[in-house]
């Protein structure tokens, strides 16, 4: 953590993928996935992050992590550059940066037992529970419980039970729990190295409306009782609203809005984010029937070829010419709160 | 739960009360989506079973192949003469003069026993068969591991190579390395069936791999700081398991049949070692003069038990592996 309470920060930030096609599989060209992207997370804040399909949100977040290669830019975890850090250098920063996927069903190897998978990070960083002499009996030192099965076993039980779990499902495969329940075991695999920062990549969305509810408040839980922040991706307007401090808007592989939770959904600066926030339901009828709702022409154009200038511009209902020559830079509008547009204001 | 009928089943469901207290908000709402209504989950070893079971003809394919390894480790013990052991015998090229243990095939040219080819050939054969498929399917896995997980410059590099192994052609370059080699020994045949062999493992297990890579399991790994080894041997590796079986068992059939072929070409193994293929060669000239039970005998025991290892290794695959009984 720097001075100014910065986890994390990005530059400029790029991940493109290429696409491979003839003979000797020549490129011939790349998905912007990410293209570009500014992004402060304070230390102990949620800052949601949020877009429709395919805007790179996902992506974000695992180059953040280092799970996909980063083509450009650069990844500032706590003061220190770890966009170039090979596997060893990384190792102890993955440490502190942990992730909750999004397929509860994929995210858990079908072959291993609950015990095998929260401890498994556990046998990697035996010396990730060295502070935590809580745990040990008869003098045992944290360190010394993660060298050995049976005080790892004592750890996953804990874990278990800090989720939500019976601490006697230890022995079970994942295909022997609901989905809900998975999305515990891979909270409580995330939390298992007492990491930082938890990049959680949709981690309600596959689940039931009610079981939602269920998994966010546990996340709140542990926030709290860990002092965790978190990097909150999702595409469920009222989920992220719900759950986030900040909140940052994603179009096409760039962050175009960042405020306050309560300031962006009042009053949002940018056109793309008007319009999100136009397409959210009201709960009263009336107020409902007298919404405007901002339609948008078109579908969202390919990440192949991204627009010239702002990526919002073809289907913008403000768009003048300079939208398409000058991309706008990402810069405060009012205090705090960022937005990447010509024209911010209300619509 | 006033209603005792109720009452009962929700005593015969439930097989233990969770004893933690639901002293939160998180914990008390779980009864709502623990589903477990009292219906046990069967194990993946119990679905396995009952999925084979339904394959009658795999069934008696295992009876038969369990049978040629009893014999296959007992032969020694129970053959009436070892090949060494016996000289120019006056009732040879004989079917059973008299009925005695020995005579029970008949004999061959030398008057050696055809029971003493059959018992003791069944050793060779499932030992090359089975050695020869491990070797192969260990390398397979290997090459397949690391050119299906790695990808880019490695997979290019591997698969080329595999394609060339693909592409030799089997037997003659057989014949040729036993030749060069000096055959005879089992042993050789095994190493050069096995470095020959491997090619369609490692593409069968490389194309799982490229699948299994992009699984959220693997990132998962990869972000508590599990090592590529870890993750290719540990994580991928047991969930491709079931090909692996399912091509193990039929590349033994398949090594079985090419060891008794070059034995048939008298490239491979050479007495005193006995297998099946040095009785068919020996047989081949005197079937036309009617003398049916040198090859009889040794041929029903490869016909069988390579039919029964292909059988096996059909139900294997029914049973456990989803994928190639759909694309069916």
């Amino acid at each position: 953590m720097t001075e100014d309470g910065t986890l994390l920060r990005t530059e400029e930030l790029k991940v493109h993928f290429p696409i491979r096609g003839g003979f000797f599989g020549r490129v011939l060209g790349y998905v912007h996935a990410v293209d570009g992207v500014d992004l402060e997370v304070k230390s102990g804040e949620t800052l949601g992050l949020v877009g429709e399909s395919g805007c790179g949100k996902t992506t974000l977040g695992r180059a953040l992590l280092r799970l996909v290669p980063v083509r450009s830019g650069r990844i500032i975890v706590g003061g220190r550059d770890i966009t170039k850090l090979g596997p060893r250098q990384m190792r102890p920063v993955r440490r502190e940066m942990q992730m909750i996927f999004q397929d509860p069903f994929g995210s858990l190897d079908p072959r291993m037992t609950v015990d095998k998978i929260i401890s498994e990070p556990l046998e990697n960083f035996p010396g990730a529970i060295a502070g935590r002499d809580d745990l040990g009996k008869d003098g045992d030192s944290g360190r010394r419980l993660g060298r050995s099965a049976r005080g790892r076993r004592a750890i996953v039980q804990e874990l278990l039970q800090t989720v939500g779990l019976s601490p006697e499902h230890i022995n079970r495969y994942p295909h022997e729990f609901s989905g809900g329940q998975r999305q515990r075991i891979g909270i409580a695999r995330a939390l298992a190295l007492r990491p930082n920062l938890v990049v959680a990549d949709e981690p309600v969305s596959a689940l039931d409306v009610s079981i939602q509810a269920q998994i966010l408040n546990l996340m709140e839980e542990l926030q709290q009782k860990f002092q965790l922040t978190y990097l909150f991706i999702a595409h469920n307007l009222s989920v992220v609203r719900h759950i986030s401090d900040r909140v940052a808007v994603m179009y096409l592989g760039r962050i175009v809005e960042i405020a306050d939770s309560e300031d962006l959904y009042r009053n949002p600066l940018h056109p793309y984010t008007q319009a999100l926030m136009s397409a959210i339901p009201a709960p009263d009828p009336k107020t409902e029937r007298q919404k405007r709702r901002i339609i948008l022409q078109g579908d969202v154009p390919s990440p192949v070829n991204p627009p010239s200038g702002c990526p919002f511009h073809p289907r913008c209902f403000k768009a003048r010419d300079i939208c398409s020559q000058v991309t706008p830079p990402l810069e405060a509008k009012e205090p705090g709160h960022l937005a990447a547009c010509h024209f911010p204001g209300p619509p | 739960m006033q209603d005792p009928e109720l009452m009962e089943t929700a005593v015969l469901s439930d097989q233990e009360p969770t004893p933690i207290a639901p002293s939160d908000s998180s914990r008390m709402l779980m009864g709502a989506e623990d589903d477990q209504l009292g219906i046990r989950q069967l194990s993946q070893m119990q679905l396995f079973w009952i999925r084979f079971r339904r394959h009658k003809v795999a069934l008696v394919g295992a009876v038969i192949l369990a049978f040629f390894v009893v014999l296959a480790i007992i032969g020694p013990y129970i053959s009436p003469e070892t090949y060494e052991g016996s000289g120019w015998n006056p009732v040879a090229l004989n079917w059973a003069p008299q009925w005695s243990w020995h005579y029970l095939m008949g004999t061959d040219a030398n008057g050696h026993s055809i029971l003493m080819y059959v018992l003791l050939g069944a050793r060779t054969s499932l030992e090359v068969g089975v050695l020869s498929a491990f070797v192969a399917t260990l390398i397979g896995i290997l090459v397949g591991a690391v050119s299906g997980y790695f990808g880019g410059w490695v997979d290019a590099v591997w698969m080329r190579i595999t394609d060339v192994f693909l592409t030799l052609p089997f037997l003659p370059l057989v014949i040729l390395v036993s030749a060069y080699l000096g055959g005879g020994n089992a042993y050789i045949i095994v190493a050069i069936f096995g470095f020959l062999g491997w090619s369609s493992v490692a593409r069968l297990i490389r194309s799982y791999y490229l699948t299994l890579r992009e699984q959220e399991f693997v990132d998962a790994a990869r972000a508590v700081g599990v090592s590529h080894s870890r993750i290719m041997f540990r994580h991928i590796l047991p969930n491709a398991l079931s090909p692996v079986i399912v091509s193990f068992t039929l590349a033994v059939a398949g090594f079985i049949v090419g060891e008794a072929a070059i034995d048939f070409l008298t490239v491979g193994i050479r007495p005193p070692s006995v297998s099946w293929g040095i009785a068919l060669a020996g047989a081949q000239n005197n079937l036309i003069l009617g003398n049916w039970w040198w090859a009889f005998f040794p041929g029903v025991c490869l016909l069988l038990v390579v039919l029964a290892i292909n059988f096996l290794g059909d139900g294997l695959r029914d049973a456990l592996d989803v994928r190639a009984k759909t694309s069916e």
